[in-house]
């Protein structure tokens, strides 16, 4: 039931915070979430969910020009 | 032909052409492999990269990623239990159990390969008889439509493995949800409790994402963390050779791809209707006409084989419209037509005579990015296989977050995550309760055209329902589906006293 509460705020969280700061709270959050106890290095999961989310925004929106909520971030992207 | 065919091969066989089919192909096969991105979104998104080429070399660039990304879905619903896209819902029924048996790598080649044989037979039949074709398909009404409609909404009986209430009851919940929105004719606001969102309706795409890759995501959660080892995809890839499977094995489904084929062809060339039908049709009657019916869903290549070579058929089977009516024959096709009509060229019958060095270039791309997609595949299977090594739950999130990508670049609201949440809900409970999906996602696909095409139906014969049943494609259509429930009801009464006897005995 954490998986859909976290999913749930991430799409409440999606439109205001913008998608690279909701996507990357979600995916630490997510990962975290989802492993078992021995393997749980939230610091880990945040880096690969800044790489995640920072290739995932190049490609969808530099490169396919897809639009994504800017929300905080609009501006400085 | 066959000189037009070379004036087409050398038009496209340039270095920039065999560069496009290249790079298309694989990205259109990620695109697809990816729940939430579908092939349609995938062409949307190149379409402005294609403004600066020529028509030819624009369509050889969009054609591929059509073909890819058909393809494409049936890597993550083989692997991950989630459908790449609509097309490969199917796949997922018999495919990932294949996965869990420990033969994914069977699967996967299987799936590959009869995509592969799926497309060449509707390449070929575009190829060789397709204005005959249109001309049949021309004949296809309001009525014929309902009627195909409803034949295909009778299987969700047989689709409901076990239980045949809870079948039902998801079959007709996937109806309900297609009620959600503006009626189709009158735009009578229905169920969408005065918010304009919910107005437009239930798009099938979060809908899909939600129900097959959130609720998969939630039920690996519960058990994730509380297992000591890491989770990951479970295929071996020791031993294989080739594709996976033996030539015995693939020369003993020849029946089961022919017909499949043959169904999404067929399905295909009817506009409106594409891939995302044919697949769960050909499922539905592959599993009908087995000897071994209750197998499906435990993990046989039967179903993977019907679902792909059906979605891939349809490929071929939507270009058809496109290219000699201008009807496009699915959403995919309908972006190909706004890739066309962007070079300002209105296809049509008349762009046979005007250009046929375009429409024959065409014909020799989808050729030879259906090759290529061959190739591509057979060696990126080992390859995408050794990527998902990665840990489930570093994976499944990335994957979410993509799926979310694609739910909101949809229609750009953030409506649609929100149904893919819910959805996501819908589809946990589904599961604990033992509830088939395959039902409720059927007469979700279906519970549009049945009821618009009902309506028309309707307003064309001023209220009278004679017609539906004197047509004779739309009576046969019909008939037959009253036929197969009859059989259906026929046979779970007989197994039930079968079954009373044993245990009397």
């Amino acid at each position: 039931m954490y998986t859909l509460a976290t999913a749930l705020i991430y799409v409440m969280l999606f439109k205001p915070l913008g998608f690279v700061l909701s996507s990357i709270l979600y995916l630490t959050v997510q990962m975290s979430v989802m492993a078992p106890k021995e393997e749980r290095r939230p610091l880990r999961f945040l880096l690969i969910s800044v790489i995640a989310v920072a290739v995932i925004y190049l490609i969808f929106h530099n490169g396919l020009s897809l639009l994504l909520p800017g929300g905080v971030l609009t501006g400085v992207l | 032909m066959l000189e037009s065919l070379a004036t087409g091969a050398a038009a496209v066989c340039n270095p920039l052409g065999i560069l496009l089919i290249l790079l298309c192909t694989a990205a259109g096969i990620i695109f697809g492999s990816i729940p939430g991105l579908s092939a349609a979104m995938a062409i949307a998104l190149f379409l402005p990269v294609s403004y600066g080429m020529t028509p030819l070399m624009g369509m050889t660039m969009l054609v591929p990623v059509y073909i890819g990304g058909v393809s494409g879905g049936l890597l993550s619903a083989i692997l991950l239990k989630m459908p790449g896209t609509p097309s490969s819902v199917a796949t997922c029924f018999d495919g990932y159990p294949l996965t869990q048996k420990g033969q994914g790598i069977k699967a996967l080649g299987v799936g590959v390969f009869f995509s592969f044989l799926g497309t060449l037979f509707s390449i070929v039949a575009l190829i060789a008889i397709a204005p005959n074709l249109a001309t049949l398909a021309l004949k296809f009404g309001d009525f014929e439509y309902f009627s195909i409609a409803v034949f295909s909404l009778t299987m969700i009986a047989s689709l409901s493995s076990g239980s045949m209430v809870k079948g039902l009851l998801s079959g007709f919940l996937g109806v309900l949800l297609t009620t959600v929105g503006m009626a189709p004719i009158d735009a009578a606001a229905r169920f969408t409790f005065g918010s304009t969102q919910m107005g437009a309706g239930l798009d099938i795409l979060p809908v899909l994402i939600g129900m097959f890759a959130l609720s998969e995501i939630m039920v690996t959660a519960e058990t994730s963390a509380k297992k000591d080892r890491t989770q990951i995809v479970q295929v071996s890839t020791r031993g294989v050779k080739g594709f996976g499977f033996s030539v015995a094995e693939g020369l003993g489904q020849w029946w089961n791809a022919l017909r499949s084929a043959l169904i999404g062809l067929a399905i295909g060339i009817l506009p409106g209707l594409g891939g995302s039908t044919s697949n769960l049709i050909a499922y539905t009657v592959a599993k009908n006409q087995s000897s071994y019916p209750e197998k499906f869903g435990t993990g046989i290549i039967d179903g993977v084989v019907a679902a792909e070579t059906a979605n891939n058929a349809s490929v071929g089977g939507a270009m058809i419209p496109l290219l000699t009516l201008g009807i496009p024959g699915d959403m995919a096709t309908a972006m190909l037509l706004g890739g066309l009509m962007i070079h300002g060229l209105q296809p049509g019958p008349l762009l046979f005579q005007e250009q046929p060095v375009l429409m024959y270039g065409i014909f020799i791309a989808m050729l030879l990015s259906n090759l290529v997609m061959l190739i591509e595949k057979f060696f990126g299977l080992r390859i995408f296989v050794s990527l998902l090594k990665t840990s489930k739950y570093i994976l499944l999130p990335i994957i979410f977050v993509l799926c979310i990508v694609g739910a909101f670049g949809l229609n750009n609201r953030v409506f649609d995550t929100y149904v893919v949440i819910a959805f996501g809900l819908v589809g946990y409970i589904f599961i604990k309760l033992h509830l088939p999906v395959a039902p409720m996602i059927m007469g979700f696909v279906l519970g549009e055209t049945v009821e618009t095409y009902m309506r028309r139906a309707l307003m064309n014969s001023k209220g009278s329902w004679m017609p539906f049943l004197t047509r004779p494609i739309s009576g046969a259509f019909l008939a037959i589906a009253v036929f197969s429930v009859v059989y259906i009801i026929v046979k779970n009464v007989r197994a039930y006293r079968r079954q009373k006897q044993n245990n009397a005995l």
